[in-house]
């Protein structure tokens, strides 16, 4: 007589701790945010792996510090904005976690060959400006959030932000006032001149 | 420049917008990330209850600022005469026709897109935004002019243009990017001005298929298209007195240059008239405060404190930012915030940022 064979035991279903799901939807929920918020702010694309990939990290281990009142987003790239200044002083190392992002990244070229005279202006006129304005229109202008979320991220005053960003906006269209038409439409020989911080 | 054609042209610059960035093929790095980042050793933390949120934020689409919303369209009164042999219609002020016919008028023949947005209108350029969803088409009319000038720019700054035909007319259509679906389509002008569209709709036959639903119509259907709240050229002077009565302007103030008729939103007429009004409160503060006159200082403090009142501010407040401009100005001088300026002055470059003229 043969014995029937015992059934497999059941699998263990393996239970996922309420911080790993929670980190996994703040990833889900910001990872291409953040890869934008990086990419507009490095010179090559890969390096742009290493700040998503050291930010998420951050945010991983201190779960606790990450608010869940909506201002994640923020928050977000406030660390990322530290961990970028880290790479500009060249402290940031290459990280392991960041390698297959970083391949994908290598293969991303800015197409500059597309940038309108329009579009250069306006990046001419943006690196005119002082880091701070350059950082709040960024913020308000390419990355999406709304003003309040910005002075969460540079951790200015909400109250003043929108007087910030007016004078801000007021300096940009004086640095490139000069490389446009009534009309709006660059000027075909002239250069935008540098603007006076008149704060 | 104003707001709008700053935020268009930012947007532009941006060397990776949202869809770009959506559309980065890096899902297997994404997720290889976040598998390795949930791996590494996580210190210790204090583990909450019910961590398990969805976190949802509330980011605005691109920019913070509402400022223009100028609406044309006004019907007559209900009690006003009109002949029996004219068919119930909208009747529209004779500035407003010109600028009307003037302009190509152009409507998306489908219900579903609807007039969300409509800036400033001249007789050679306007911009207004039709809706649908959360989808948005742009059409801009601009100087006949500068046609060639953006048709260069255009080609030079696309990845591609063809040829279509639309509203029976040839035009170019241009694609501004390979990974995303940003189309522009310009017609050549006709009159005073030519018309561009713009939108990234997902893909070009979507964009197509807007373009084939684009028609002309007459004056009176454009005009009726538009969506309600315009301050009309006729009512300008009305609406400027109506302001100026709720504010408080100093002795010699100058009105003439308040009363342009044009067609222009409630919020650009309000900050026509409230900057005015603060420029010269500002400029009676500085030379005041230049000559010791302790008085007139104060008298110009109390408006300007006062301007936290007016009604006119606050209806514009939950539009723009220009009411908190004004409002960071004020308590500024009156000393109840430290000054924003580098050189620690109160109000310091009002005029740059107020406009005053």
């Amino acid at each position: 007589m043969t014995s029937t064979p015992s059934p497999p035991p059941p699998v263990e279903l393996r239970a996922v701790p309420d911080r790993e799901l929670r980190f996994r939807e703040l990833f889900d929920d910001n990872f291409r945010p953040l890869l934008g918020y990086a990419l507009r702010r490095v010179a090559n694309p890969d390096d742009a792996a290493d700040i998503v990939a050291e930010t998420m990290l951050v945010a991983w281990r201190r779960l606790d510090d990450v608010p869940v009142d909506g201002t994640a987003r923020p928050y977000l790239y406030g660390v990322a904005r530290r961990v970028l200044a880290n790479h500009r002083r060249g402290e940031l190392r290459r990280d392991k976690l960041a390698e297959k992002l970083r391949l994908h990244l290598a293969e991303l070229t800015p197409d500059v060959t597309s940038l309108s005279e329009t579009s250069a202006a306006i990046r001419d006129g943006l690196a005119r400006l002082s880091d701070s304005d350059r950082e709040l229109i960024m913020l308000t202008g390419w990355d999406g959030l709304e003003p309040r979320e910005a002075a969460v991220v540079l951790g200015i005053p909400g109250r003043t932000v929108r007087t910030r960003l007016h004078r801000a906006r007021t300096r940009l269209r004086k640095a490139v006032g000069d490389a446009f038409t009534d009309d709006g439409h660059v000027r075909d020989d002239q250069h935008a001149r540098p603007v006076q911080e008149e704060r | 420049m104003n707001d709008h054609e700053l935020d268009q042209l930012l947007a532009r610059a941006n060397p990776y917008g949202d869809k770009t960035v959506r559309q980065l093929p890096a899902a297997g790095a994404e997720s290889k990330l976040l598998e390795d980042i949930l791996t590494t050793t996580e210190p210790a933390t204090r583990l909450r209850a019910s961590r398990h949120r969805r976190i949802t934020i509330g980011v605005a689409a691109a920019v913070a600022v509402a400022a223009a919303v100028a609406v044309v369209g006004a019907v007559l009164p209900k009690d006003s005469p009109v002949a029996p042999f004219v068919a119930p219609q909208q009747a529209y002020a004779a500035e407003l026709v010109a600028v009307a016919e003037a302009n190509e008028r152009i409507l998306i023949d489908d219900p579903a897109w609807k007039i969300s947005r409509v800036d400033e209108f001249t007789k050679d350029s306007g911009d207004l935004a039709f809706s649908n969803g959360d989808k948005t088409f742009q059409v801009t009319w601009y100087p006949a002019k500068a046609y060639k000038a953006y048709f260069t720019d255009r080609a030079h700054g696309s990845v591609g243009h063809s040829e279509v035909q639309v509203l029976g007319q040839q035009g170019t259509l241009f694609r501004y990017a390979k990974n995303t679906f940003d189309f522009a389509f310009m017609l050549p002008s006709k009159g005073p001005s030519f018309v561009e569209t713009r939108a990234d709709l997902g893909s070009e036959e979507a964009y197509r298929e807007v373009l084939g639903k684009l028609k002309k119509v007459d004056v009176n259907t454009w005009l009726g298209a538009m969506p309600e709240s315009v301050v009309k050229p006729e009512k300008v002077r009305a609406a400027v007195d109506g302001i100026l009565a709720e504010i408080t302007v100093p002795k010699g103030f100058k009105t003439a240059p308040l009363y342009k008729e044009t067609v222009v939103a409630r919020y650009h007429l309000g900050a026509r008239v409230t900057t005015a009004a603060s420029c010269a409160w500002l400029d009676q503060w500085t030379a005041a405060t230049k000559s010791g006159d302790k008085v007139k200082a104060a008298e110009a403090v109390k408006a300007m404190q006062g301007s936290k009142s007016w009604k006119i501010l606050k209806d514009m407040n939950a539009e723009g930012d220009l009411p908190e401009v004004i409002w960071n100005y004020a308590d500024e001088i009156a000393g109840k915030i430290k000054p924003e300026s580098k050189s620690g002055k109160p109000a310091d470059g009002y005029k740059q940022g107020l406009g005053c003229k």
